[in-house]
């Protein structure tokens, strides 16, 4: 089959605008502590950050809350593979920190870099109320749901169940034959979507530097 | 409330004598001082100063054979130098600047100095004989700065510190010396990282040693032996005799409170951690370079740091309000083709124009046929335009035409999985955008 890239430049076309409700001013909201790093483990060793669960609360109105999902460059960490030289892990207590720690502290300070620009793409707003009944926290009224599509442009869905958005597993054909490599994640609204992923060739990348 | 009065009578006793004894070395040290003005010599002092010449037996734990070496030599020499009547000051000063220059270099690959120090005066000042969990311990009575406990303490410090392991001391009784186990916690105070039991040898009690669990390890009955009062050097073997011992120290209960399964425990085990052993938690740690050099870790993926200059001079980034990890571009299913607009990508300047350099790998498989298998494509695209053209028209569009012969592609239904990744480099060859683009769809192909 006769693949191949052609490119063109073409004159600039009109921004698709939508008419849905703008999407929650969170700024001054209180972070609920429940941050989720959205990530996928490739293998023991191997994890990759794709993005960031926050989820926050109207200090205005504290029944009121908006689960964002934000994007990222994508982060690979890979854990020391201790016993590999049979020396990686140092025992010093000296030194204060292993390579676990070290490596820990490394993975913590360029995902809070990363995180800090870090692209938001999944709103969702609910409020809660007590069920009189069973004095229970519930969900009150409809949930919101904005996502932005990879073309750039917001979708917006309003119903009563909280599973509006889709979450689809996105693999590739690993380099062992016959097996798929789970490389990100599909989420959908509607029509449109947004795919956070790795690049397979880091994980291959990150082989060559060893055997340097 | 006896025993106590009793101990410390013991204690107060021990440290008249140590006092005596100081006050005998200080004499000694004293007469030798005088005579070393005759003799031209030096005594050294128990705990050896911070001071270059005493640099090798201060920090002897945490000195590699291959750094002590040279110093060894240089040392050797100025000792020489200092005998010798035809001696070169020249010669001297080199010599002396040299090993300052080795010292220099081995504290600057290490970042423990301060913290050694620390301990150093910890142990000359025997913190454990006033605390109430080791009451009358002491560093001095237990082979000094040089003793078995001091170097467990230099190379680790108080299992207590932070808070999570402990020293724990059990009384001699018929069966056993007294012992005395230090035990070191994980981060997570889960797990046992270190075990050090140190006991007294044979009946007539000495000092505190330290316990060699690599050395017992195919052998646990021997290591019983070892630390029982009726030690015999004639051991052969599992007997009655050391199984009862085992089972008496195992069931019994230190003075304070420790479970004597802990003592059982460590007679055998260093840590909870199979991989580590004793001897490797003796040895001198290694520079925090060597380690890293060593490590397999490596968190990949952010994009090189630029400074301000190099930002505006060099590069053109994109600046739209999702363009920080995301190249926002349009597919078109039914003509597989992706549009971005042309400031939503980054650049590079290059004279009068902008270079981008995108990867693309689009995998498309039949949904009809799962037994054809996948075709993989993978193309790094560079794409370089007139500067002015990005100023003039930025909203202009950059159309990929990834399946330009869809004829040859039989009918059907076909999932398409497109990933487009900016790869753009500095100097140095370093990724400095790593914003993607990417779908995962279904398309028929009519």
């Amino acid at each position: 089959m006769n693949i191949a890239i052609l490119f063109l430049i073409c004159a600039c076309m009109p921004q698709q605008v939508n008419n849905y409700p703008d999407r929650p001013n969170i700024s001054g909201w209180t972070v609920v502590p429940s941050l989720v790093n959205l990530e996928l483990k490739v293998d023991d060793y191997n994890t990759s950050s794709l993005g960031l669960e926050t989820v926050y609360q109207n200090p205005q109105a504290p029944n009121e809350f908006v689960k964002v999902i934000s994007r990222q460059i994508v982060l690979i960490s890979e854990r020391p593979k201790e016993g590999r030289s049979g020396s990686t892990q140092d025992v010093s207590t000296l030194t204060n920190n292993t390579d676990n720690d070290r490596h820990a502290k490394k993975e913590a300070d360029t995902l809070s870099r990363i995180h800090k620009s870090a692209d938001l793409i999944v709103f969702i707003k609910w409020r809660t109320k007590i069920d009189g009944r069973r004095g229970q926290e519930i969900q009150d009224g409809l949930m919101e749901f904005w996502l932005l599509d990879q073309s750039g442009v917001w979708e917006y869905l309003i119903q009563a169940e909280p599973d509006a958005i889709d979450h689809v597993t996105v693999t590739e054909p690993s380099p062992n034959k016959g097996r798929s490599l789970i490389v990100g994640l599909k989420l959908s609204l509607g029509n449109a979507s947004q795919v956070l992923r790795l690049d397979p060739d880091d994980l291959k990348d990150k082989e060559s530097e060893h055997v340097k | 409330m006896l025993n106590n009065i009793l101990r410390y009578f013991v204690i107060a006793l021990f440290m008249l004598a140590v006092n005596v004894s100081a006050v005998a070395l200080a004499k000694e040290v004293s007469v030798n001082s005088k005579e070393s003005v005759k003799n031209q010599k030096v005594e050294e002092p128990e705990i050896p100063p911070d001071m270059p010449q005493y640099f090798l037996k201060r920090y002897e734990q945490f000195i590699p054979g291959k750094v002590a070496k040279p110093i060894e030599k240089i040392n050797k020499r100025l000792k020489d130098l200092e005998k010798s009547k035809k001696r070169s000051e020249a010669e001297v000063n080199s010599l002396l600047a040299e090993r300052q220059q080795l010292i220099d270099k081995f504290w600057s690959e290490r970042d423990f100095k301060q913290i050694v120090d620390e301990r150093i005066e910890d142990i000359q000042q025997e913190i454990f004989f006033q605390s109430q969990e080791t009451p009358g311990l002491l560093f001095g009575a237990n082979g000094g700065f040089r003793g078995d406990m001091a170097q467990v303490y230099l190379l680790h410090g108080s299992p207590g510190d932070p808070d999570l392991g402990f020293i724990s001391i059990r009384n001699s009784d018929s069966t056993f010396n007294d012992l005395m186990l230090w035990l070191y916690m994980d981060k997570e105070g889960e797990n046992i990282r270190f075990a050090f039991l140190f006991y007294r040898k044979g009946l007539g009690g000495g000092s505190f040693e330290l316990l060699s669990q690599d050395s017992f390890m195919m052998d646990p009955c021997g290591a019983v032996n070892e630390i029982m009062r009726s030690h015999t050097y004639a051991y052969r073997g599992c007997t009655d005799e050391i199984y009862n011992a085992l089972r008496q120290l195992e069931l019994g209960t230190a003075v304070d409170g420790t479970p004597g399964y802990y003592y059982a425990w460590a007679l055998f085990n260093f840590s909870q951690d199979p991989g580590l052993r004793q001897g490797k938690a003796l040895q001198p740690p290694s520079p925090v370079s060597e380690l890293l050099k060593r490590s397999t870790a490596r968190v990949i993926g952010e994009p090189a740091p630029l400074t301000a200059e190099e930002k505006v001079s060099r590069f053109v980034f994109s600046d739209c309000d999702s363009c920080n990890s995301m190249i926002p571009a349009e597919l078109n299913k039914d003509e597989l083709t992706v549009s971005i607009v042309r400031k939503n990508l980054d650049w590079a300047i290059v004279g009068d124009e902008i270079k981008t350099e995108l990867k693309i790998r689009i995998i498309i498989e039949s949904l009809d046929d799962k037994k054809s298998g996948p075709i993989v494509v993978e193309i790094k695209f560079t794409h370089v335009v007139a500067k002015k053209l990005l100023t003039d028209n930025p909203e202009g569009k950059l159309v990929l035409y990834l399946l330009p012969s869809l004829a040859s592609l039989p009918a059907g239904n076909y999932t398409v999985n497109i990933y487009i990744k900016n790869v753009l480099t500095n100097n140095a060859g370093e990724n400095v955008s790593n914003k993607y683009a990417a779908w995962l769809e279904n398309f028929v192909k009519k």
